[in-house]
């Protein structure tokens, strides 16, 4: 907190937009404290005085001020409470809003080291972890310690030989608090890891569930299930078993305590060293204490976690963008025909999991020509056209496009020249129009249903009463496989791109659909260099250039009737979709 | 995959009209509902009873002990004036209540906890067993997602919700009517002061509370639009920096982001309240009591230590008030989540065929006469539909996707029953077979793998766990797997982990045939694989596929020409509707909607 205000990741250093706040709910909370310490010790003199004396005057002046103090107490709560929660929702807000920012800021390259579920978890569950956790530790970061210290004091001055059993007792409930605790944890963890066998037999069943059945094993599975379901319920009696010895524990321990109050504060009002009012007092403040050290057991709890969930989300934003614009970039003119030139020039790249993903690669692409990259999974063919947009940068060698290295480029820039399919065809939530768009955000119409055209979308397109502002859900849900990779494709033709990477983006499109796609791309984008990345012959049989990659490795490049006659692995996966053709 | 789509909307309008109905008997739905949870778990109700036992001790102890405390206190009046012997008595009793109340307390809580776990454990294996008999259309339409959150998160809910405000609510009441009982029976006055402040200060939290739960339904469904935007644009992070998109999706989620905080604040601040609240009022209920005790103890009326045991009362009377208000919201949850729970579990199952006999003889002819079938009621899909299948014969089904080609699959397998017409097997109507004994006799091959989380010999060995490790290399041999298993460090001791992450797409398919091919059965339904398989593995699967076809009746969904080239019967589909029916000759002669499709690939792009 103090010196480690490097440029690490620390919820800590979020508090200081909300210093404000942050040191004014503590401080609140602190005066509640003090306000709730004064009134057992006044009640010990309204006994002591009051009652003794017969003095109803000094009860009710006294009475007065019992109520002034819970008044002031409960104000003093209020604001405290208020500003804890503006600070540490604010400090939420903004620890979402970088997380956010940061991951949109990562390249590809630094994205495959964290899945999308785990991205997810971080920047919703740890974030909320941190900022539920940062409003109870401002609640109670000041209250308890001020209490329990409070407390101690106050019986100190009350009388020093009785509040040597707090020295022997406080040491007994925080142990039993700690042991408990610890021994908690573990089976915690178990049983978490128990109830995610329990999900995954569930889900396993669901899916497979024509297998099951085909196979006559659902006496089988509910057998598997059942293992599992009671492995888990063991765990968690187990939890519940020593989660149940806390309170009943501590009750017993308050219990004797103060049974030793009265047998040694018996004495000590004998002799006149301590007054019945006083004793009582005493017993009050003992149980202050017992509430502080479980409210503090708890909070240690919180914060544990919320420094699991720090370290979690340190590690991604102690992750750093790989891919960075030059600082002199190159200007673009998006009218230049000449930028659908690609240039492969040596080309090596590995990932940081997978070595030698591409193996020198030179190639030569004119604009308009059509090049296939074929390969079976794994292959290494999605890499080649992840390279053209930066998407990762070659670990040696060089790529240009329009003439230039891409890494010249603007990454901006260098996406605008090219338009790309991927794999999954991802739609957002919001209109076909506001999808459209994404390429081209100011993009007419006409331009809209142009590649809406091409793309062989504007037939079920055209078919909806409210046309382009047709509803997307999220995720695209309300389209079939095929819609959606059709309407994805569309979006990447809008406003011309220079160069269009389709990577393996039919597969969900029937043979005789995929073939009008590819001659209306022919037709209208004539000029646009074209990147076909897939795992069908068919569809590539008109490239100019394939690439045929296995392994890694480039084994050959060529054109349809020419690998056909030396390659050998295409013709392997050509004559597996194909049947010879006899001519 | 459409048909599903629109007959799961109209499922979710059914279930809107049931939700609707409950709605109005609502009252009557809740005490049934809690019914059915007491009833599902009635065979640990031994742990209830004990609890409840256990609790009675525990209140009538905790009534008890400030009462001796009181005492003792009167006897610790002022210098010299110390009764010690009555102390010791007193002392003596406390320390036996305290440990009274420990033990119950604690023989309570583990009992409730087991009774609540193991009442857990028994309605998650009803509902999965459910899950086993339920007809295959209920759980092709309705969100695995869903299903899975019922069978974990509602059932946890529920138990907790129940059987944990149970708890709450049972020693609530017994130590409401105990300390009642036993304030009036040490002083009414102070008695009645007590019971009038309590309403007062539960009408104080309630205020805060409701005005809590508005803001905390709003935190909710807010917090639900941000997981669902991160989840959206974290997933498709890749679309959104290939299209340079990053700027406005951070200036969106901005927006999002700046309303949450907002109502978030304001639900965590009213939320926070309750503490403060049940202080304050808690004080003032302390400090009345306390005052007005002191004046009746100047009035002779009381001795003070009758003061502190009312003190203690004030507290531990307004406590389970409290306690059991805060209940209320779980117990809502815990009510709504019961309703999804018995929904699943009340559902239909499979109509029973125990009363059938089996198929014995099955030699693999199939006919299919006059079969009438739609996913949707009074809509149609298959209409009429004939087929003659001689043994050993090959049935290909060709058509864009979506065509509705699994559905065959669904009808030969009786995953879902025809709704007019037969399908006999070797002269025998299927539907008057058991089910079970019907699939055995197919050996089923899916796009989608299936495997589940053991060995690869558990796989292979699915459908015969008895099977010799012989019989196994010997299937895996005729599937072409054998010699990559053996490559791997354990061999067919190898884990298969996440329904086989840790194999390629192909060799899962591989391990699939092998498992097939154990059986040996006389008919085969196979469903090709379009994509993701790596061209060499593809070749193997291709292999394979080929060698368990021979001699057996096979029902294929074709992407491959090969396959349907050399298929006996093609059946075109379209639609969900069967359009052409023959021989690839045959089909191509007619120049109709196959011949169109087998020409399109070859068709040129560039000309």
């Amino acid at each position: 907190m103090k010196k480690r205000k490097k440029k690490e990741f620390g919820y800590f250093s979020y508090l200081k937009n909300y210093k404000f706040f942050s040191f004014l709910a503590p401080f609140f909370k602190g005066i509640e404290s003090v306000c709730e310490l004064f009134v057992p010790i006044i009640m010990a003199n309204i006994i002591d005085y009051g009652v003794a004396n017969s003095d109803e005057h000094y009860i009710i002046w006294n009475g007065a001020l019992i109520l002034i103090l819970n008044i002031a107490g409960f104000i003093f709560a209020v604001f405290g409470q208020k500003c804890a929660a503006i600070a540490s929702m604010g400090v939420g807000k903004d620890i979402r809003k970088d997380i956010f920012s940061h991951i949109n800021s990562l390249s590809y390259a630094e994205l495959d080291k964290f899945s999308t579920t785990t991205l997810l978890n971080r920047s919703v569950n740890d974030v909320r972890n941190i900022q539920d956790g940062l409003g109870s530790l401002l609640r109670m970061i000041m209250r308890a310690p001020c209490l329990l210290i409070g407390s101690l004091i106050m019986s100190l001055f009350i009388n020093i030989k009785l509040s040597l059993i707090f020295v022997v007792i406080i040491p007994i409930l925080v142990f039993i608090v700690w042991i408990i605790m610890k021994k908690l944890k573990p089976i915690l963890l178990t049983i978490k890891s128990k109830l995610d066998k329990t999900t995954n037999i569930t889900r396993e069943n669901l899916t497979g569930v024509r297998v099951v059945r085909a196979f006559n094993k659902q006496a089988f599975e509910t057998e598997r299930f059942k293992n599992a379901n009671y492995d888990l319920i063991s765990s968690q009696i187990k939890h519940g078993a020593l989660n149940s010895l806390l309170r009943p524990l501590i009750s017993i321990v308050v219990n004797f305590a103060i049974i030793a109050l009265f047998y040694f504060g018996g004495i000590e009002v004998n002799i006149g060293e301590l007054t019945q009012g006083k004793l009582l007092a005493f017993i009050n403040y003992f149980g202050k204490i017992s509430t502080c050290i479980i409210s503090i057991s708890s909070l240690l709890t919180i914060v544990n976690r919320m420094n699991a969930s720090n370290e979690r989300i340190k590690e991604i934003m102690s992750v750093k963008n790989s891919i960075k614009d030059p600082s002199n970039p190159v200007k673009v003119d998006f009218s230049d025909n000449n930028l659908g030139r690609v240039e492969f020039i040596n080309v090596n790249f590995s990932y940081s999991n997978v070595k030698n993903a591409i193996n020198n690669l030179s190639l030569e692409v004119n604009p308009g020509e059509i090049i296939g990259v074929i390969g079976g999974t794994g292959s290494g063919k999605s890499s080649i056209t992840n390279l053209i947009p930066r998407f990762y940068d070659v670990t040696s060698g060089e790529v240009l496009v329009g003439g230039n290295n891409v890494k010249k480029y603007r990454v901006e820039d260098l996406r605008n020249i090219i338009g790309i399919v991927p794999q999954n065809p991802t739609l957002f939530e919001g209109s076909i129009r506001s999808n459209m768009c994404w390429r081209k955000p100011d993009a007419t119409d006409d331009e809209i249903i142009k590649a809406l055209k091409i793309a062989q979308a504007y037939d079920f397109v055209k078919e909806y009463p409210d046309f382009l502002e047709h509803r997307v859900n999220r995720g695209g849900t309300n389209f079939s496989g095929g819609q959606r990779q059709r309407l994805t494709i569309a979006r990447a033709l809008v406003g011309n791109p220079h160069i269009i990477i389709l990577d393996d983006s039919s597969s969900a499109l029937d043979f005789a659909t995929d073939a009008r796609l590819r001659k209306s791309i022919r037709t209208y984008l004539d000029s646009s260099t074209n990147f076909i990345v897939t795992q069908r012959t068919n569809s590539i049989r008109d490239a100019n250039k394939i690439i045929v990659v296995d392994n890694g490795n480039i084994i050959d490049i060529g054109t349809h009737a020419e690998l056909l006659e030396r390659c050998k692995i295409y013709q392997e996966i050509h004559y597996s979709q194909n049947k010879k053709e006899v001519k | 995959m459409n048909n599903y789509q629109r007959l799961s909307s109209n499922e979710m309008r059914d279930s809107f009209t049931k939700k609707a109905n409950q709605k109005y008997n609502r009252k009557k739905g809740s005490l049934k509902t809690l019914k059915k949870v007491f009833f599902y778990a009635r065979e640990y109700r031994f742990y209830l009873y004990l609890a409840v036992v256990m609790d009675i001790i525990n209140t009538i102890c905790a009534i008890y002990l400030p009462i001796y405390t009181g005492f003792s206190i009167n006897t610790i009046i002022g210098v010299g004036n110390v009764n010690f012997s009555e102390l010791y008595k007193n002392l003596l009793v406390i320390a036996g209540l305290a440990v009274g109340n420990a033990v119950t307390a604690f023989i309570s809580e583990v009992s409730l906890a087991t009774y609540n776990y193991k009442g857990t454990f028994k309605i998650r294996d009803l509902l999965f067993e459910k899950f086993q008999n339920l007809p295959i259309s209920y759980i092709d339409t309705t969100s695995h997602g869903d299903l899975i959150s019922r069978m974990i998160n509602d059932i946890d809910i529920m138990t907790d919700g129940f059987l944990a405000s149970l708890a709450v609510v049972l020693s609530g009441i017994i130590s409401i009517a105990g300390t009642l009982v036993a304030m009036f029976m040490l002083n009414f006055k102070l008695a009645i002061i007590i019971l009038i402040l309590t309403p007062v200060s539960l009408l104080f939290s309630y205020i805060i509370i409701k005005r809590s739960k508005k803001y905390v339904k709003r935190q909710i469904d807010i917090q639900g639009e941000i997981s669902g935007y991160l989840e959206e644009y974290i997933g498709g992070s890749r679309v959104v920096k290939a299209f340079n998109h990053e700027d406005e999706s951070i200036e969106n989620f901005g927006h999002l982001n700046n309303n949450y905080n907002k109502i978030a604040a304001k639900s965590i601040f009213y939320s926070s309240l309750t503490n403060p609240t049940t202080r304050i009022i808690n004080g003032l209920v302390y400090g009345t009591v306390g005052l007005y005790g002191c004046v009746l103890a100047l009035q002779g009326e009381i001795l003070v230590g009758t003061i502190t045991t009312f003190l203690s009362y004030a507290n531990s009377f307004g406590e389970p008030f409290a306690d059991i208000s805060e209940q209320v919201s779980s117990l809502q949850q815990a009510f709504a989540a019961a309703n999804r729970v018995f929904n699943v579990l009340e559902e239909n199952n499979e109509p029973s065929d125990e009363h059938l006999p089996d198929l014995l003889n099955c030699t693999g002819e199939v006919e299919i006469k006059n079969v009438n079938f739609s996913y949707i009621p009074k809509t149609t899909l298959i209409q009429n539909f004939n087929l003659s299948v001689k043994q050993g014969q090959k049935v290909a089904f060709v058509g864009p996707t979506g065509c509705g080609k699994s559905t065959i699959i669904n009808l030969l397998m009786r995953f879902y029953d025809v709704n007019s017409g037969y399908i006999t097997v070797s002269d025998t109507p299927i539907k008057e077979v058991s089910r079970n004994s019907l699939r055995s006799k197919y050996g089923m091959v899916l796009q989608d793998t299936w495997l589940f989380n053991s060995t690869i010999r558990e796989n292979i060995a699915y459908g015969n766990p008895n099977a010799p490790l012989d019989d196994i290399i010997e299937a895996a041999k005729l599937a072409g797997i054998h010699e990559y298993i053996e490559r791997l460090p354990k061999k067919y001791d190898t884990e298969i982990i996440e329904g086989g992450s840790n194999l390629s797409q192909g060799e899962k398919q591989l391990i699939c045939i092998a498992r097939v091919m154990l059986l040996k059965p006389p008919m085969l339904i196979l469903d090709e694989a379009t994509s993701n398989i790596d061209t060499r593995t593809e070749k193997s699967v291709q292999e394979a596929f080929d060698k368990m076809m021979k001699g057996r009746t096979s029902f294929v969904v074709a992407h491959r020409l090969s396959t349907i080239t050399s298929a006996d019967i093609i059946l075109v589909m379209n639609k969900g509707q069967i359009i052409e029916q023959g021989t690839h000759q045959e089909l191509l002669k007619k120049k109709g909607f196959y011949a169109n499709l087998y020409n399109s690939q070859f068709e040129s792009s560039r000309s």
